[in-house]
């Protein structure tokens, strides 16, 4: 069986798994170092080898909790931001590559399936839906920062978010439909979609993987918006 | 051993490592240990902790950190402090003890350490 020493560094090596392996090794090796020294001088102070290796351990802290604080440092190089700003950035670009997945899906959609495709709750399809959702929790993400995690900080920053999304989308909308080919495809998709019956259960379908997609994010970024809240009342108190 | 024993603040380490390096090299052991006796085992340091903050120094060229190989036993690295460093340094140290002074004028009752009572 391993030492106390072999277990530690083991696990901190498990926890570093998502950092590169030569960064990952030269910190890896720097801990031995140190746990090594701190286990020669309290072996010279009369400990037992498998006692000093405990008390170097239980003095050096948790590996998770090392782990996470050096995989940060390994983040900051890589993105010379704060954590919370590196999150948002993060989860904003995430949010545009999935809207723009979506708008690409959005135009076949409209061909085939006009009606159930715009028959969606409170006036607006469910692809605008998750968008303005999306981009209310991303600006509520960034206000919680900016405003020191004031519960109107988050409000103001999820409201801004989707201000700024809604007229986004109003503008990408506006371009699109200034083109005369797309306008007259349009109608040309509204026309065919009166007049023929289409196949509800496909419909049926990616409306409720949309449904589930949004329920995901939003589960996401609303367990993100506790959990920095939670982080902030504890910093306060 | 110091009976009124507190945890470093973790925002307070990177000013202390830097003021450690000032009297020379050391590696990270060292630093902890240098901590330790300076404060009179007054600050506990959690040894971990020391890591993130000298990658942190030496990402932004406060600290430079070089591999040593030693005749017998494992290489260790060994950290200098920068001139830019020395600079930072200064400046914190500033701040600290401008903030140390405003807090102490409170704790005072708002009277000047350097006024004498009349």
């Amino acid at each position: 069986m391993n030492s106390p020493l072999e277990q530690y560094l083991d696990s901190l090596h498990r926890y570093l798994r998502f950092v590169p392996s030569g960064w990952r090794d030269e910190q890896i090796a720097e801990v031995r170092q140190h746990l090594s020294a701190h286990v020669d001088e309290l072996t010279l102070a009369g400990m037992t080898p498998h006692a000093a290796e405990e008390e170097a351990i239980r003095c050096f802290g948790r590996a998770s909790q090392t782990a996470r604080s050096l995989a940060a440092a390994w983040w900051r190089q890589l993105l010379p931001l704060d954590v919370h700003t590196r999150q948002t950035a993060l989860i904003a670009a995430g949010g545009l590559a999935c809207t723009g997945l979506m708008q690409g899906a959005a135009m076949p959609l409209l061909n085939l399936y006009v009606p159930q495709y715009l028959r969606a709750p409170f006036g607006m399809d469910s692809l605008s839906l998750v968008t303005l959702v999306y981009w209310f929790c991303v600006g509520a993400l960034a206000g919680t920062r900016g405003k020191r995690g004031t519960l109107r900080g988050t409000l103001w920053g999820g409201v801004a978010g989707t201000v700024v999304a809604h007229l986004t989308g109003r503008l990408q909308a506006a371009l699109w439909m200034s083109d005369p080919q797309v306008r007259q495809q349009m109608d040309a998709a509204m026309t065919r979609a009166a007049h023929e019956s289409v196949t509800v259960i496909q419909v049926a379908s990616l409306h409720q993987l949309s449904w589930i997609l949004s329920a995901f994010v939003i589960l996401c970024l609303g367990a993100s918006l506790t959990a920095r809240q939670l982080s902030l009342r504890r910093a306060v108190n | 051993m110091n009976s009124n024993r507190r945890d470093l603040p973790k925002n307070d380490l990177p000013l202390l490592i830097l003021a450690t390096l000032e009297d020379g090299p050391r590696h990270g052991y060292g630093i902890a240990r240098a901590i330790e006796a300076v404060s009179e085992s007054a600050l506990r340091l959690r040894e971990g902790s020391l890591y993130p903050a000298l990658r942190i120094l030496e990402q932004d060229g406060y600290i430079l950190g070089e591999w040593e190989v030693q005749p017998s036993g494992p290489a260790r690295k060994v950290y200098t402090l920068t001139e830019s460093g020395r600079g930072e340094l200064r400046k914190r140290r500033q701040e600290w003890e401008q903030y140390a002074r405003f807090i102490g004028t409170i704790l005072r009752g708002g009277q000047n350490p350097n006024e004498q009572p009349t």
